[in-house]
C-alpha cells in the first residue's frame, strides 16, 4: 500500500525536484537534450551515492560523507529503503537523521511517516540527532500550504507540547511556529513569562517578538508594562515596535521620539509604529523633531518620507491647505544643515505642489 | 442525570458569588437551585475575572439538560456587547464566549439560539468558537443547520485541536476536540436530517489514499458514523421544531411607521470617505441602510465579507434602479484607526464604489459614537482600545432617519434588503 503511494507521489514530485535544480541560465541556455543528459548523470551520482548511504555494512562516516552534497533521492526503490532506514531503532540517531533529511520531498506522499516524525519530535528520549531533524522537517512541513492541510492539528499539539521542553532550540522552535498561527496558548505562556520572568521560557526580547507575529489587544498591557521597565535594551526596542496602537501607550511613545536623550533606533522606531498606528496625528509628533537640527538625521528623514507618502496619496479633496508641518518642510528644503534632509524636503515640496 | 448534592453545592457557590456581588439572595419567581445559579451567573460583575466567570459557567451548566432558564442565561451572554465581555482583548472574549456556547450545548439550547448560533458558524474564524457553535448545532438538532457544517469538512479549513472541559488549557488538553469532530458528531446527532451533508462525508470516508485525512482515523470514523446515522430509519422520530416551524422567521422585526421612534442620530459628525465633514441628518430625506466595519478586523468572514456583500447590494440597487432615492452607509467601529483613506481603500478592494449614495463614515466625537453603538445596540465589544469582538448586521432606517429594521445572525439577504427598501419608497 505504502509503495503505490509513494510511487504516486514520485511521479510528481521527481521531476520537479530535478529542474528545480538547474539554475535559470542552464535551463535556457542548454538544449533539452543537453539538459536531458545532464539530469540523467546528476540520478546517476545520486543513486552511486544513497547506494552507499543504504549498505548498512559500511560505516556511518562513509555513508553520510556519501550522500552530503545530495539534498534528496529520486530513485523510488531507494526513497522506500530510506524511509525504513529512518524507521530503523538499530540505526544510530545520525543516519536516521541524515535518511530523514532526505525524504521531505515525499512527506506529502506518506502521511504515516509524518506521524512517525511528530512522535519523534514529542519523545524526548529520541536520539538527539533524529530529534533535531525531525524538528527541522516539520517546521518546513508545516511552512507548506499541504503540510499544513495533512497535519495541521497534530503539528500544532506536537509543538505545544515542546513550549516547554528542556531544550530551549526545541522550546523557540515550537513557539515560533505557535505564535506565527496566532496561537493563544502559546501566547498566554509567553505573556506569563514577562509578568514573571522567573516563569520565563524564552528571552525577554524573544518572547516579544514572537507575540509580535500575531498581536492582539490582550497582551498590550503586559508589553506596556515591560516597556516601561525593560529588561533590556532590545526586548524595549520590540515593545516600542508593537505598542503604536494602544491608546495608554501613545503618550510614552511619543516621549520617546521627542526625547533628545533617546538613541537612534529608540526614535526611530517610535516615529514608525506612530506612524502606523496615529497617522492623522503624526505630523504633529514628528514636526518638532523634523524641525530640531539636532535630531538623528534617520528620523527627521523618516518623519518627511512619512508623511509625503501619506499626503501625496491622499484624493484631492482631502489635501488640505498647507499646514504647520509643510512651512517646517519647506523652510529645511532651504535651510537645514543637512544635505539629505534639504534633499529630501526639496522632494516633499515639489511633490506636493508647495508654493 | 445530575445528582441533587451537586446542584446543592453548585447552588451554594451560586449564594456565595451573589454575596461577592453585594447582591442578597436571589429573588426569583421560581425559586430552587437552578434560579439561584442563573441568578449568580447573572449577577456576575463586567469585570470578573474570566476563571471567574468560567467557574459559574460550569455550575450553572452542571444542571444539565431539560431547564431552558439554564439556556437562557448562557444565550443573554452571547451577544458580542454584553457587558461582560467590554475592557477584554480579543482572545479573552473569544474564550469566554466559546466557553458559554460549550455550556449551552451541554445544558440544551432554546430556539431562538438558532441564529446566534449559525451566525458563529457563518462568521467563524477561531477553531475553538466554531467548534462550540457545531456542538451547539447539533444539540439543536436543526436541519437548518447543515449548510453552516459542511463548510468545515473541506480540506482547506484551518482546524485545531481544542477542549471544552477546563477553561484554562495545559500543553495537554483533556478530551480534545476539533471543529471537525464536532461537525461530524452534530451530524450524526441530527441523523436523516443532516443527509444534505453525505457527500461531504463520503469525501472523507471515500478519499482513499489520497485522502487529506489519511491520517486521521478519527475524523474518518466519525463521518463513516454520520453517515450510517443518515441511513439509519427514523421513520418513527420527529423533526426539529425549528426545521417545521419558522421560528427564526424574522418578519416581526419590522417597525410599522407609527412605532418608529424620530432619529436619534441627527446630531453625530462623521467624517466621510472624502474627509468631508458631515451630519447624519444629511442622510435623511431617502431610506438608507447602516452597517459596520473596521479595516483591522482580522476574521476574513466578517468585515471582508460585510463589505463584499454592501457591495453586492450597491450593484442590486443599482441594477434595480433605486441607486438616486436610497443611501447606503458603512460606519467604521475603529475611528482612532480607520482614516478616511483607509476607509476608502479597503471598501474599494472589497467591491463597494463609494460616491454621493454610498458612504464610508468615521464618527468625529468619542461620545457621539458610544450614543450611536447604544441606540442601535450594536453588537461589539472594546477592549485594551481595540475591538475585541463584533457581530455583523445592517440596520434599515426610513427617509426620517426612524429605525425601521435590522438584518443580523447570519449574512443578510441582498433580495430581502431590497424587497424591504422597495417597500419603504412605497410608504
Amino acid at each position: 500500500m505504502m509503495k503505490n503511494r509513494m510511487t504516486q507521489g514520485l511521479a510528481v514530485v521527481v521531476p520537479s525536484v530535478l529542474l528545480s535544480l538547474l539554475t535559470p541560465e542552464q535551463t535556457h541556455a542548454q538544449s533539452r537534450e543537453e539538459l536531458k543528459a545532464q539530469i540523467e548523470a546528476y540520478r546517476a551520482e545520486v543513486f552511486r551515492g544513497a547506494a552507499v548511504f543504504l549498505d548498512a555494512s559500511r560505516s556511518e562516516k562513509e555513508r553520510v560523507a556519501a550522500v552530503r552534497g545530495h539534498a534528496t533521492f529520486y530513485d523510488p526503490r531507494q526513497i522506500e529503503d530510506c524511509v525504513r532506514v529512518a524507521r530503523n531503532l538499530r540505526e544510530s540517531g545520525g543516519i536516521r537523521a541524515e535518511a530523514l533529511g532526505k525524504l521531505f520531498p515525499y512527506l506529502q506522499a506518506d502521511t504515516a511517516l509524518v506521524g512517525d516524525i511528530l512522535s519523534w519530535v514529542r519523545d524526548a528520549d529520541t536520539p538527539q540527532p533524529l530529534r533535531k531533524a525531525a524538528l527541522d522537517t516539520t517546521r518546513g512541513f508545516a511552512n507548506s500550504f499541504l503540510g499544513m492541510v495533512q497535519a495541521r492539528e497534530q503539528i500544532l499539539s506536537t509543538m505545544r507540547r515542546l513550549t516547554a521542553d528542556a531544550d530551549p532550540e526545541f522550546r523557540e522552535a515550537a513557539f515560533a511556529l505557535l505564535c506565527g498561527h496566532g496561537d493563544s496558548y502559546a501566547q498566554k505562556l509567553l505573556a506569563a513569562g514577562l509578568e514573571d520572568p522567573t516563569r520565563a521560557l524564552l528571552p525577554p526580547e524573544k518572547s516579544v517578538a514572537l507575540l509580535g507575529l500575531s498581536l492582539h489587544g490582550d497582551f498590550y498591557p503586559t508589553l506596556y508594562k515591560v516597556m516601561l521597565s525593560p529588561p533590556n535594551a532590545a526586548t524595549r526596542l520590540e515593545c516600542i515596535r508593537l505598542l503604536g496602537g494602544y491608546k495608554e501607550a501613545q503618550p510614552t511613545i511619543l516621549g520617546y521620539l521627542q526625547g533628545r536623550q533617546e538613541p537612534e533606533d529608540v526614535r526611530l522606531a517610535a516615529a514608525g509604529t506612530l506612524n502606523a498606528n496615529a497617522p492623522e496625528k503624526f505630523a504633529d509628533y514628528v514636526g518638532p523633531v523634523v524641525a530640531d537640527e539636532d535630531s538623528p538625521e534617520n528620523v527627521r528623514l523618516y518623519g518627511i518620507q512619512a508623511e509625503l507618502l501619506r499626503r501625496g496619496e491622499s484624493a484631492d479633496s482631502e489635501r488640505r491647505r498647507p499646514d504647520e508641518f509643510d512651512r517646517v518642510v519647506r523652510e529645511l528644503s532651504v535651510a537645514s544643515s543637512s544635505d539629505l534632509v534639504r534633499r529630501s524636503a526639496r522632494g516633499y515640496v515639489e511633490k506636493l505642489q508647495l508654493r | 442525570m445530575t445528582s441533587t448534592w451537586i446542584l446543592g453545592i453548585c447552588a451554594a457557590l451560586a449564594l456565595t458569588e451573589r454575596a461577592r456581588a453585594g447582591l442578597p439572595p436571589a429573588v426569583v419567581s421560581e425559586s430552587g437551585p437552578v434560579a439561584e445559579l442563573v441568578a449568580a451567573f447573572e449577577a456576575l460583575p463586567a469585570s470578573a475575572p474570566g476563571e471567574r466567570i468560567a467557574a459559574q459557567v460550569e455550575a450553572l451548566s452542571s444542571v444539565g439538560r431539560g431547564d431552558v432558564r439554564a439556556g437562557r442565561a448562557f444565550l443573554a451572554t452571547l451577544r458580542e456587547n454584553h457587558p461582560l465581555y467590554q475592557g477584554r482583548g480579543p482572545k479573552e472574549v473569544t474564550h469566554l464566549r466559546g466557553y458559554i456556547l460549550a455550556a449551552l450545548a451541554e445544558v440544551g439550547p432554546p430556539p431562538e439560539s438558532l441564529n446566534p448560533i449559525l451566525a458563529e458558524l457563518e462568521y467563524g474564524h477561531a477553531p475553538y468558537l466554531i467548534a462550540a457553535a457545531a456542538r451547539a448545532a447539533g444539540t439543536l438538532g436543526t436541519e437548518k443547520a447543515v449548510p453552516y457544517l459542511i463548510r468545515f469538512l473541506g480540506p482547506t479549513f484551518e482546524d485545531d485541536e481544542v477542549s471544552f472541559e477546563k477553561y484554562e488549557p495545559g500543553p495537554t488538553l483533556l478530551e480534545p476536540t476539533t471543529v471537525r469532530l464536532e461537525v461530524l458528531r452534530a451530524l450524526k446527532r441530527m441523523g436523516p436530517r443532516s443527509a444534505r451533508a453525505r457527500d461531504a462525508l463520503k469525501s472523507i470516508t471515500e478519499g482513499g489514499e489520497s485522502s487529506p485525512f489519511l491520517l486521521r482515523r478519527d475524523i474518518q470514523e466519525a463521518a463513516k458514523h454520520a453517515l450510517d446515522a443518515i441511513d439509519e430509519d427514523h421513520s418513527g422520530g420527529s423533526d426539529s421544531p425549528l426545521d417545521r416551524d419558522s421560528v427564526q422567521d424574522d418578519d416581526d422585526s419590522w417597525l410599522p411607521p407609527e412605532r418608529r421612534n424620530e432619529g436619534r442620530l441627527d446630531a453625530i459628525r462623521a467624517l466621510d470617505h472624502n474627509g468631508r465633514e458631515i451630519s447624519f441628518r444629511e442622510l435623511y430625506g431617502r431610506p438608507f441602510v447602516l452597517t459596520f466595519l473596521y479595516t483591522r478586523c482580522d476574521n476574513p468572514n466578517k468585515c471582508s465579507l460585510t463589505m463584499a456583500q454592501l457591495g453586492r447590494l450597491q450593484q442590486a440597487v443599482r441594477t434595480a434602479g433605486l441607486e438616486p432615492h436610497v443611501s447606503l452607509v458603512a460606519v467604521t467601529l475603529d475611528p482612532s484607526f480607520d482614516t478616511p483613506l483607509r476607509l476608502r481603500v479597503f471598501a474599494e478592494n472589497r467591491g463597494v464604489v463609494p460616491g454621493e449614495r454610498t458612504s464610508l463614515l468615521r464618527v468625529i466625537d468619542e461620545e457621539d459614537f458610544k450614543s450611536l453603538l447604544a441606540e442601535l445596540d450594536v453588537p461589539v465589544a472594546f477592549g485594551h482600545g481595540q475591538v475585541s469582538a463584533h457581530g455583523v448586521e445592517l440596520v434599515l432606517f426610513d427617509a426620517r432617519g426612524r429605525y425601521v429594521r435590522g438584518y443580523e445572525g447570519v449574512l443578510w439577504d441582498n433580495a430581502r434588503v431590497l424587497q424591504d427598501l422597495r417597500k419603504l419608497l412605497e410608504d
